[in-house]
């Protein structure tokens, strides 16, 4: 095993870290959005750097969640912190310093909520474990096993179904759910994996599980943002065509 | 058919936090080092409510909303408001619209003086009820 202390502060520094730049870097996009529509007018090389500084902080974030946290605490751990940390700089710097977005009491209390729970989490929550040294060894117990293909399985299956057609809401919304938790799941699983003495073949198997489940998170993000648009698209186009 | 944000999000946050819980359990044997079963479970019963807070004031009242429909939404709005406040009825002095006419029929100064103040109450109470209104909006359906 690669000597990596194990540190719960460091491995929740990182995961909180992870979801603040992942705000930071949808409002560095924003803030030039919203002024341009007030009629300020902006700099051409404004739009550049703001897209060049949203793909930094996209990947340090993404880095420093998805993967150095997992090496330094619980994987079950790095998911709350993440998305809380995600939910609480949104309100703050969306609401309370921008003010380019409207957040209703009850979404505000859902937000704290959602903050002392991942705090309590800490506290109640998985702590280190030193003696984990064989990945191998992990997955050949036939629970783990199961789970991990069964995980597999699901992002490939929903991966296919969200390429091949659209469906009507609720069935989409339970493919893209399907897809983005498990796709993030073995992402992260993978991640910690790396450290713990795999074979050179399943090292390149991880690698592999890694990019793919990546690129699945990713586009399902991209089918959930803009399927709507993409229908209008492809509805225009084929009426140009005809 | 594109997929409501307001739906999504809390939805994906909460299957994304369960399955990796699950996940931790079963891969990582997380069973071996959690200080309190209840405390845990109980720490996800919070996210998951909190997620479900973020996903429901999203859904009650908005035009997104599907379940509920314009007839369901209106009758929400008006008893969870606090129009209530806001006297509708006389809150004094009889049914009879004409009662003050008849005690006042020998000064006209004073009749001109009571017709001009019921009409100023009644600008006024529509202005309240105007108000009720904008400040329901603004503060609902935003």
């Amino acid at each position: 095993m690669v000597d990596f202390t194990q540190s719960l502060p460091i491995c929740y520094a990182l995961s909180a870290i992870g979801g603040i730049l992942e705000v930071g870097s949808t409002a560095v996009l924003a803030v030039p959005d919203a002024r341009e529509k007030e009629g300020i007018h902006l700099p051409w090389w404004l739009p550049k750097v703001a897209l060049a500084s949203n793909v930094i902080m996209q990947l340090l974030g993404s880095l420093s969640a998805n993967l150095f946290a997992t090496w330094f605490g619980p994987v079950s751990v790095v998911a709350p912190i993440y998305f809380s940390a995600t939910l609480l700089t949104n309100l703050i710097v969306f609401g309370f310093i921008l003010g380019l977005e409207y957040f209703t009491r009850i979404m505000m209390v859902g937000t704290y909520v959602i903050a002392i729970g991942t705090i309590l989490l800490q506290v109640v929550g998985p702590g280190v474990q030193e003696d984990q040294d064989d990945i191998v060894e992990l997955l050949l117990r036939p629970s783990a096993f199961i789970w991990f293909i069964l995980l597999l399985v699901a992002m490939i299956i929903s991966t296919l179904l969200m390429i091949r057609t659209v469906y009507e809401e609720k069935k989409q919304i339970a493919i893209l759910l399907i897809a983005r938790s498990s796709s993030y799941t073995l992402n992260l699983t993978v991640s910690r994996a790396f450290l713990l003495n795999p074979t050179f073949l399943i090292l390149v198997i991880f690698i592999v599980i890694k990019v793919v489940s990546a690129a699945i998170y990713t586009y399902a993000i991209v089918v959930q943002s803009t399927t709507g648009e993409f229908l209008q698209f492809q509805l225009d186009a084929h009426h140009m065509l005809i | 058919m594109s997929v409501t944000q307001s739906k999504f999000v809390p939805l994906n946050a909460t299957a994304i936090i369960l399955v990796n819980a699950v996940t931790g359990v079963i891969i990582w044997q997380d069973w071996r080092v959690i200080s309190s079963w209840t405390g845990y479970i109980c720490v996800f019963l919070l996210l998951a409510l909190g997620c479900d807070l973020l996903l429901s004031s999203q859904n009650l009242l908005t035009n997104e909303n599907a379940e509920y429909g314009v007839k369901k939404r209106a009758s929400i709005i008006i008893e969870s408001t606090p129009l209530r406040e806001f006297q509708l009825a006389r809150s004094f002095g009889t049914r009879n619209l004409y009662a003050d006419i008849g005690s006042n029929s020998g000064t006209g100064g004073t009749t001109t003086h009571n017709y001009l103040s019921r009409e100023v109450s009644d600008i006024s109470q529509k202005e309240s009820r105007r108000e009720a209104w904008k400040s329901l909006f603004s503060t609902r359906v935003m």
